[in-house]
């Protein structure tokens, strides 16, 4: 059985079709990137999928459970993290503190939590900024804390909505390991967006889907599709 | 980080501490007798304080040309700051002292009552001069005396002479919502039906009303034959001005003292006060030995006409005086039994206290005939006889010198229907909405550009209400036409408290926003009673009370024209953003800051003029309302920055025509509270509908829900 | 620090117990069991306000139905108005629920003027309910259990209720509840995203602070021994309580403690040296305060800190 299983997943804001009718599965312990332009809808099936946003029409089964018409924080709770594209820190607290509210999703117990935060902090490699003020992280530090906060609450799935974007070459690279490192060290699934067709990304991910104005137009492994004409022209007639 | 909050707390106790300390140490004065003296110096009733002051000052004197066991007596003041709970504090303060031997005060009801408890409990002796509450008797207090006549005495003065003198039998009562309002409203309540007299109307609004229309409007359709009002000042002269505008006509008008028998109120209420009758505990005019003297030493002392707010506290300390002399001694109690067993002849009658403490001082009752309190009852101290009914309110344009060219008419009941009565209600509710909406515009524009909700928004409408009163007065600008002075002025004061005060804030929580305007208005509601005193100053235009009758309908002239200019300057505030380029550069910034940013808009510039004409807004509205309003004071703005908030929440936060609409249902949906539900409700209905607006509709009555 | 702490909290304890000794003078007593009043109303709200960022300016509802619970209690019944500290809160509590219920699906500026609106309607409520409150007059409460003269009971219940409420938010700042009120005080979606039930967090600190709030209102009437809207639900009293929790330091355990004694000493002392002008000043100092100090005193003092404390740690990038 698939870990998240989107079914028919349509999302209409007024006339204009945001999702149309995606359907994808992810199973335990694999890594998907949801490639796309800008505006192609990955975003939006993120906030579907996490609750922040209610479908038009379809289905989202995590564990078997259909999660829309949950709320976001039920959602989470039941396994499914994820980050933002605008990094959201808590601003007046600090890293470690962060990453506690996190925790607490796990355990009411203050020191249990603080545990956990520690244990995150480490893997992400964010224990030297731990007492530093969120909002003044500079922005590879900051996404890394969003996906830290996020697998403090100890989701199964994490969405990684544009974790590439605005970093630098060597803190692309890191990101990549990170999210490598989850799969390998620690089981967790992960459906990546990323807007450019990014070797690097391409690497880590067991498959890939390729949206474009909200529809699904190819799926595959890597290689295959990043040969995929309909893909190239996507890109192409979109980017210079 | 707590241990410095502790150090903290220490030390500033320990300085607290020292200044209670070194008050302490006076005590070992010999020469001198102190007395305390609580009265409100800040605060909506500092006015009725300074009143107090000057009676207390000359009772002073007088006293200490001869001295009291050989001593001198020292008042000490406290500002009650208006509050019960600082006159009480300043009660568990003063009684604490062993030099002070006994208190004055508080000014008002609501102060006094509390304060007198404490008096009470600390063993005190305690003179209260002018709180008339029959609470403070009521509870068997031993310690605490009230040299002025209760609410009950009003009652029942009021209540013989509808009924014996006036023949009036269904009355409608009228009070504000104070300990003050309430007893003397209840007393006639109570009093009533012992003289067969009905009540046909029992209205309670909350104190500094801005328009009585609709609650009169109610009263009328009671077919009342006598009304009764229970108001301090800056509410008298409203009701009995927009009495006249809605053309109610009783027998008899009728007033439980306090605001409606003040020299202020003839100037306030111009030519609508002639003919009031009004209970009163003193007059200039009163024929107690000494007492047109003292008016006249007065007079010539403060340049300011007596009140009996004076007369009390002057009494008060020469009963302090005469008992302290008497007991021999400072000892409180040895003062106390000594003030228990006063007699004397005084300006202010016999002086005499009953066995609760009551001095047993006796009412008359007063007309304003000639423009000038008259005796009018009881016939033992009648200067005249009352002018009994009152002229109908078409009839009395002949009068000039007095009532004496105007032969008494047999009073005609009026009845009014029930559509005159919708009409009536709508008309009003109208014309206040207009000018609800001109406030709400000036706080729409800053919120939709700042993000900033301005709490002095209430005070800036009371500077442009000065600014209009002293062109008036000064340099005969009609309040109308100042609107073209003060629109530009408030302009560019807007701009500069932008740039210095708001401008710095704009990035901090909007909390820090909130509480900086908050602060800018008390400041500026400070100033002003620094500079012209909690005195009201009152302005009459020679159009004030033109009255427009259509069908049964009254409608007030110059609320028209405020209403219409209101609407044309909201035209024009419209116009403005929609056609120029300024305009449009504001709409811009108030949608999307950083949009607007991006394409080159100076957005500082933008928000500095924005405020500009926010308060420009405001000081336009300060000036509409004066020649409907007719006076104004420190605190005269402070009731409309709530209704400010309303008024933009209904109409969408940001919007202009918004605004107007917000402020004309406001308008409306509170004059039809005050008439069809009860007045005291007509405020909770406004906030109502804004809750529900907010919760339900959180872009205004008009707006799109934001993407 | 901690060290210091340590040394500095049973000092401060045993100048707090021992203050009544220090200070016999009534006056003075009356000062500091109307400081320490403050102080729980600071901390009450600034669980809600401080906390969770939710910024209430109706808590005078709250602290006026505490007060006029026990009044009313005093009047209609014959038990002990004491009974009113248990009321209070009890009735406030479903209030709170409906109140939280409205306002909280609004946001920023809309909450806090929904909240002024609340408490109006609360104070024209008892204005006009007079059958019950009885109205403008108010509520003469006599004094039950102490005589209503000596201070000294008074200063221990509300030191009490002080210290409580302090104590309180300090364990709450360090637990899970406060960690998930400061997280939807700093973004809501986000909190929501890491499963924090915000509606359900916001309604529960509202709970906490209103019923807190109550209990000071029920200890106010118990020993003002008298309750009428102007002094337990004006507008005024909502904004005296924000102030003190802004000057002090929003959010912070320390801050609202600190507002309050300063706030309410300061006031105290300019009524009595600059007699017309003392608003005046309030207001000119209350601006200075908010331009120059925005995060309050305590932000202030952090800063001192902050400044040693990068020093040795610095910041990686």
């Amino acid at each position: 059985m698939s870990l998240l299983e989107v079914r028919n997943l349509t999302k209409r804001f007024g006339g204009l079709v945001a999702v149309d009718a995606l359907s994808f599965n992810v199973s335990a312990g694999e890594t998907v990137s949801i490639i796309g332009p800008n505006g192609a809808g990955k975003t939006t099936v993120f906030n579907l999928i996490t609750g922040f946003l209610r479908p038009t029409e379809g289905e989202v089964f995590f564990n078997g459970v259909n999660l829309v018409g949950h709320k976001p924080h039920q959602i989470s709770l039941a396994g499914v993290g994820r980050t933002f594209q605008v990094v959201k820190p808590l601003r007046g607290l600090s890293v470690f503190e962060n990453v506690l509210v996190g925790a607490f999703a796990r355990t009411g117990d203050r020191a249990e939590a603080r545990l956990i935060a520690g244990d995150v902090l480490e893997f992400t490699e964010l224990k030297e900024v731990g007492d530093a003020q969120a909002d003044g992280l500079p922005i590879g530090l900051r996404k890394r804390l969003e996906l830290a906060r996020s697998l403090a609450t100890g989701p199964q799935l994490i969405l990684l909505d544009e974790v590439m974007s605005g970093l630098n070459p060597s803190e692309s690279k890191q990101a990549v390991e990170l999210i490598k490192r989850l799969r390998d060290e620690r089981g967790i699934s992960a459906v990546a967006g990323v807007e450019h067709v990014m070797q690097v990304v391409m690497s880590i991910s067991d498959r890939v889907i390729v949206l474009h104005h909200g529809r699904k137009i190819a799926e595959g492994k890597p290689e295959d599709v990043a040969g995929d004409p309909e893909v190239v022209a996507a890109y192409l007639g979109k980017q210079e | 980080m707590k241990f410095k909050r502790l150090l903290a707390v220490s030390i500033t106790t320990l300085c607290f501490c020292s200044v209670g300390c070194r008050s302490q140490e006076k005590a070992s004065d010999e020469t001198v007798i102190r007395v305390g003296v609580i009265t409100s110096l800040t605060g909506p009733e500092a006015r009725f304080g300074q009143a107090q002051k000057y009676g207390y000052e000359m009772a002073l004197d007088e006293i200490n040309g001869s001295g009291v066991l050989g001593k001198k007596l020292e008042l000490i003041y406290q500002d009650d700051t208006s509050k019960p709970e600082v006159a009480s504090l300043t009660v568990e303060k003063l009684s604490d002292r062993d030099d002070i031997v006994a208190l004055m005060g508080a000014y008002s009801s609501s102060a006094t009552f509390p304060a007198a408890a404490v008096a009470n409990r600390y063993q005190i002796p305690m003179l209260c001069p002018s709180a008339i509450t029959d609470e403070i008797t009521r509870q068997g207090y031993e310690w605490v005396f009230r040299v002025c006549a209760a609410s009950s005495d009003y009652g029942r003065a009021l209540v013989d002479f509808l009924s014996k003198v006036a023949d009036a039998h269904r009355l409608a009562v009228v009070y504000e919502n104070t300990q003050f309002g309430s007893s003397v409203a209840r007393a006639a309540l109570e009093q009533a039906p012992r003289a067969g007299i009905e009540i046909v109307a029992y209205e309670a609004y909350d104190q500094g009303g801005t328009d009585f229309t609709p609650l009169l409007t109610r009263v009328k359709s009671e077919e009342p034959d006598a009304v009764l009002f229970v108001s301090y000042l800056a509410d008298a002269t409203l009701l009995m001005r927009q009495s006249k505008e809605i053309d109610l006509n009783p027998k008899v008008f009728t007033a439980g003292g306090a605001g409606f028998s003040l020299p202020d109120f003839l100037k306030g209420a111009g030519d609508t006060a002639e003919f009031t009758i009004s209970v009163t505990q003193w007059t200039p005019d009163a024929t107690w030995t000494g007492s047109r003297e003292w008016a006249d030493a007065f007079r010539a002392r403060w340049n300011y006409e007596p009140s009996y707010h004076s007369v009390q506290a002057y009494m008060s300390l020469k009963i302090l005086a005469d008992a302290i002399q008497r007991a021999g001694s400072t000892m409180r109690t040895a003062v106390r039994d000594a003030i228990r067993t006063s007699s004397m002849d005084s300006i202010f009658g016999p002086i005499h206290f009953n066995s609760v403490g009551q001095n047993e001082h006796p009412v008359a009752i007063t007309q304003v005939l000639g423009g000038k309190f008259v005796t009018t009852w009881p016939p033992s101290v009648a200067i005249k006889p009352p002018y009994l009914p009152t002229p109908q309110w078409r009839s009395r344009r002949a009068i000039t010198d007095g009532p004496e060219g105007v032969a008494a008419e047999p009073h005609v009941a009026v009845s009014v229907s029930g559509s005159e009565k919708l009409l009536q209600t709508i008309s009003s509710g109208l014309l206040t909405g207009g000018i609800y909406a001109l406030i709400g515009i000036g706080l729409t524009i800053i919120f939709g550009v700042m993000r900033v909700v301005n709490f002095a928004h209430g005070a800036l409408v009371m500077v442009g209400m000065y600014a209009t009163y002293f062109l008036f007065t000064y340099s005969r600008v009609d309040p109308f036409l100042s609107i073209v002075v003060v629109m530009p002025v408030m302009f560019v004061a807007g701009v500069i408290i932008q740039k210095t005060l708001i401008a710095p804030v704009l990035g901090a929580p909007e909390l820090n926003q909130i509480l900086l305007t908050e602060g800018i208005s008390i400041v500026l509601i400070n100033t002003a009673l620094l500079l012209f005193t909690s005195n009201y100053l009152t302005m009459s235009t020679s159009y004030a009370g033109a009255t427009l009758h259509v069908g049964g309908v009254s409608v007030s002239k110059p609320q028209l024209a405020a209403f219409a200019i209101a609407v044309v300057i909201t035209a024009a505030d419209y116009l403005f953003l929609v056609k120029t380029r300024t305009g449009r550069q504001i709409r811009a910034t108030s949608q999307d800051p950083e949009g607007a940013r991006l394409i080159g808009i100076n957005i500082k510039r933008i928000q500095a003029l924005t405020f500009g004409f926010g308060v420009a807004a405001a000081g336009a509205a300060g000036s509409l309302l004066m020649p409907i309003y007719y006076r104004v004071e420190p605190n005269a703005g402070s009731p409309f920055t709530l209704k400010a908030f309303v008024v933009v929440v209904l109409g969408g936060m940001g919007s202009v025509t918004g605004a107007l609409i917000g402020g004309i249902v406001l308008g409306i949906a509170e004059s039809l509270g005050a008439v069809y539900v009860a007045t005291g409700y007509k405020d909770v209905i406004g906030f109502v509908i804004f809750v529900l607006v907010l919760t339900l509709k959180p872009s205004g009555l008009l707006g799109r829900s934001k993407v | 620090m901690k060290r210091r702490a340590s040394i500095y909290l049973p000092l401060a304890g045993l100048f707090l117990i021992a203050a009544p000794a220090i200070f016999p003078a009534r006056y003075s007593q009356h000062v500091l069991i109307l400081v320490l009043l403050y102080v729980a109303l600071g901390s009450a709200w600034n669980i809600l306000g401080g906390f969770a960022g939710q910024l209430s300016l109706g808590h005078s509802a709250f602290f006026g139905i505490g007060a006029y619970a026990t009044a009313v209690i005093a009047s209609k019944t014959q038990v002990s108005p004491w009974w009113g500290i248990l009321a209070g809160p009890l009735i406030v509590l479903p209030i709170a629920l409906l109140v939280g219920w409205i306002c909280f699906r609004l946001r920023g500026p809309y909450f806090t003027l929904a909240t002024i609106a609340i408490g109006e309607v609360v104070r024209l409520l008892a204005l006009n309910w007079s059958d019950l409150t009885g109205g403008a007059v108010g509520v003469v409460i006599r004094p039950s259990l102490f005589s209503g003269t000596g201070k000294i009971p008074y200063y221990y219940i509300v030191l009490a209720i002080a210290a409580g409420t302090v104590a309180f938010s300090r364990l709450i700042s360090t637990r899970k509840l406060g960690y998930y009120l400061m997280a939807i005080r700093e973004d809501e979606e986000t909190a929501e995203s890491i499963g924090v039930n915000t509606t359900r967090y916001k309604l529960l600190a509202l709970a906490i602070s209103a019923t807190l709030t109550a209990i000071a209102g029920a200890f106010f009437a118990n020993y003002f021994l008298f309750v009428d809207p102007t002094v337990v639900l004006p507008l005024a009293l909502s904004v005296e309580i924000v102030l003190m929790a802004i000057i002090g330091g929003l959010g912070t355990v320390a801050g609202p403690v600190l507002g309050a004694v300063l706030l309410k000493l300061s006031s105290e002392v300019f009524r009595n040296e600059f007699a017309q002008a003392n608003l005046l000043i309030y207001g000119a100092l209350l601006i200075l305060v908010i331009l120059f100090m925005p995060e309050g005193l305590m932000g202030g003092i952090r800063k001192l800190f902050r400044f040693r404390t990068r020093k040795t740690q610095g910041v990686s990038a």
